[in-house]
């Protein structure tokens, strides 16, 4: 369960479980909402990601985001299923 | 002193003094009982009453802070007393700002000390302004609005002299040396009228972020609202410990006032610039 | 006495309905003092009893109580990290005192102030616990006035382990009983007695083992090692268990087979006391038989303990409060700006000249 504030171009994220903040990217934001309604694979996210904000998939960009998503495990953000 | 009251016992003078001088305007309570926090501050019973002097800082039997040189009582007053609220005021959101009122509507100066907020606080209270608090912004959690604490602005190095240059009427004393720092330090009298309006909250109006840099031009950028939430969570003191409830606060707050980062240096355009805020 | 009111309090918060200013300014203090406003805080509000009170009272409690859940939510948030830390131990993780109490929902943790997390792994898991935990950002604590090899070889855990990041701390266990020579308990006993909790990936102590394991942390060989604050646990814990008649019946052979028969029959008589615990007469009867403590040794023992629990009075020379809020008002504090995509951030405020708890 989190607490989000919306403003402008950033959204600030209150992590209840941690009471960490956190300022959200758009991409960011854009994972939470996919991985919010069922678990995915990470090129799934990916593909998904790129939809939904109209990127170009890029080997750089593939690699951002998996660290993204690394990052976003280590918060407690998401969680990394069993392999 | 606005929501709390303080009991404290000690032997030494130059506390008293300080007391006498800026503290003159406070209500004094017949009662010790029922005052927030019951603090002592003494000299050691051991060697150190005597060479190279120490005092000791009591919260009823906890001593939360290593032995202060005995020059230093007043300044280990007035942080012991900071440390004390901002440990135990939990049922209030506490940010590290100066607060000031004029026309109804309050102005948080948010920052780190080098901000230059103190000195700010100081010069704009000559001003006019009410002062709420120069180290406390509390903000009441059922109505959002701000508690006045108007005790003594704290002054440290050239922002003394400073402030004695711009703003002569003001009463400034408990002088003394941080001999850690090599810092002098100096307390400002808060104005009888502050004190006497101490039981009237003020809404918030404005989050003013200042940022002293000598020679600077005068520039007022505007905040993002996600960035002044995560700014006002930086500096408050006890955000962690309300949770989701300090989140919705720290909300409210944003929602409710402009949020604007000041650059500005020495001169006082910058006070001028204070009069158009509101 | 005031700390005999703040029990009195403890037991039957209505009592606080009828306190005046002065009773309530000594009651607050010491509580604090015993490390257990948080706790009268929290039964106050509960109870509806905090509507009534005059704002400076009822601030110090809404304070209280707040500072408490905060607490609460560090723990809950530690025990999610540990778990995601150790996601790839298959070993069972038994959580034991504080952190039990809270993942189980249990009355006892209300109001508590604790965040340090005590877990119970076994031996043969240690390593691979060890591992990763280190490798997840947590360090040995430094501390000059310990030495490692003594931790791992005398005592019944690791060297505790701090966050890096957060501050928090967790002690990992893989026995729970003091190894003083007497006796060596194999904990493969707690294991098997352990049951799954109500938190996904942990397992807690059955309730006669959560009891024991109180009763062994207040009294070690006839000497006070605990506080006021785990009698009233102890209280709680024994309220909740005791409902169900099994528990009674199996707590006195429980302590027979792990040998900590004496400790209980203090612990029992101590908590009837303060704080008016219903233990039933037979249990009492076979405890104190079986723990070959004489009725006079016990009577000495037990007001010898009383008078050491009670001394956090306002008067006496007391135990120093445990302000543990410690954790959390200097919890680490970073802004991170990677270079497109997440900013975290965790809180802190550091006080200058602030020692270290």
């Amino acid at each position: 369960m989190k607490t989000n504030r919306y403003d402008g171009d950033q959204t600030v994220l209150f992590h209840t479980l941690s009471g960490d903040l956190h300022i959200l990217s758009p991409i960011a934001e854009a994972v939470l909402d996919i991985l919010g309604k069922t678990p995915a694979a990470a090129p799934d996210i990916i593909d998904q990601v790129c939809n939904q904000l109209d990127l170009q998939r890029t080997k750089d960009l593939e690699n951002q985001l998996l660290w993204l998503l690394q990052e976003m495990d280590e918060s407690g953000l998401i969680e990394r299923a069993a392999p | 002193m606005g929501p709390f009251r303080i009991h404290l016992q000690t032997s030494l003078p130059a506390i008293a003094r300080f007391f006498r001088t800026h503290y003159a305007a406070f209500p004094l309570y017949e009662e010790a009982s029922l005052a927030d926090f019951h603090i002592r501050i003494e000299r050691p019973r051991n060697l150190r009453r005597w060479i190279r002097p120490q005092l000791l800082f009591f919260l009823d039997d906890y001593r939360p802070f290593h032995p202060y040189p005995l020059q230093m009582a007043v300044p280990l007053f007035e942080w012991g007393l900071n440390w004390c609220i901002a440990g135990h005021a939990h049922w209030a959101l506490l940010i590290h700002a100066a607060v000031l009122e004029k026309h109804g509507k309050a102005c948080l100066l948010i920052g780190k000390p080098e901000s230059g907020k103190s000195t700010l606080c100081a010069l704009l209270m000559d001003r006019g302004w009410r002062l709420l608090s120069d180290e406390f912004a509390i903000v009441d959690p059922g109505s959002g609005a701000l508690l006045p604490i108007p005790r003594p602005v704290s002054l440290k190095g050239a922002s003394i002299q400073v402030v004695r240059n711009l703003a002569p009427r003001l009463s400034v004393g408990g002088f003394c040396r941080n001999p850690a720092l090599d810092e002098e330090m100096a307390y400002v009298v808060p104005p009888p009228d502050a004190v006497r309006r101490m039981h009237e909250p003020a809404e918030a109006g404005i989050l003013v972020f200042p940022r002293f840099q000598s020679g600077r031009e005068l520039e007022a950028a505007a905040v993002p609202p996600s960035r002044a939430v995560y700014a006002l969570a930086e500096n408050s003191f006890n955000y962690n410990i309300l949770g989701p409830e300090g989140f919705r606060l720290l909300g409210l707050l944003v929602d409710k006032c402009r949020a604007l980062e000041l650059s500005y240096g020495e001169g006082t355009g910058v006070l001028d610039w204070f009069d158009t805020i509101f | 006495m005031t700390v005999e009111t703040l029990l009195a309090a403890l037991s039957s918060p209505r009592v606080i309905r009828s306190f005046g200013e002065g009773e309530w300014d000594r009651i607050l203090r010491v509580a604090r003092r015993n490390n257990l406003l948080g706790r009268l805080a929290c039964l106050a509000e509960e109870e509806g009893l905090a509507g009534g009170l005059p704002d400076r009272i009822r601030r110090h409690l809404s304070a209280a109580v707040r500072l408490a859940d905060a607490h609460r939510r560090a723990v809950l948030w530690e025990l999610d990290r540990i778990r995601w830390a150790l996601r790839d131990v298959s070993g069972p993780v038994v959580l034991l005192k504080g952190a039990a109490y809270v993942a189980e929902e249990l009355d006892v943790a209300r109001g508590r102030l604790s965040a340090d997390v005590d877990i119970l792994v076994r031996r043969g898991d240690l390593p691979a616990v060890e591992r990763a935990l280190l490798e997840k950002g947590w360090e040995p604590v430094k501390d000059s006035a310990y030495d490692q090899n003594y931790y791992r070889k005398w005592m019944h855990e690791l060297p505790p382990l701090r966050h890096r990041d957060r501050g928090s701390v967790v002690d990992v266990h893989h026995n729970i009983l003091p190894l003083t020579g007497r006796i060596r308990i194999d904990s493969d006993l707690f294991f098997q007695s352990a049951r799954r909790s109500k938190l996904d990936g942990y397992h807690v102590l059955s309730g006669e083992d959560m009891v024991l394991h109180n009763v062994v942390h207040l009294f070690q060989d006839g000497v006070v090692t605990g506080s006021l604050r785990d009698v009233v646990d102890l209280d709680a814990l024994l309220r909740r268990w005791g409902q169900s008649a099994p528990f009674w019946k199996g707590l006195p052979a429980r302590a027979g087979r792990l040998g900590v028969m004496r400790p209980l029959a203090y612990a029992l008589r101590v908590v009837r006391r303060l704080m008016g615990t219903p233990v039933p007469r037979p249990v009492l009867d076979v405890v104190e038989r079986e723990s070959g403590a004489g009725a006079v040794v016990r009577r000495f023992m037990v007001g010898a303990m009383e008078r050491a629990l009670m001394s956090g009075d306002l008067c006496g020379a007391g135990p120093l409060a445990v302000l543990s809020q410690g954790f959390l008002f200097v919890r680490s504090h970073w802004l991170r700006m990677p270079p497109v995509l997440l900013v975290r951030h965790a809180l802190s405020k550091s006080t200058r000249g602030l020692r270290k708890p």
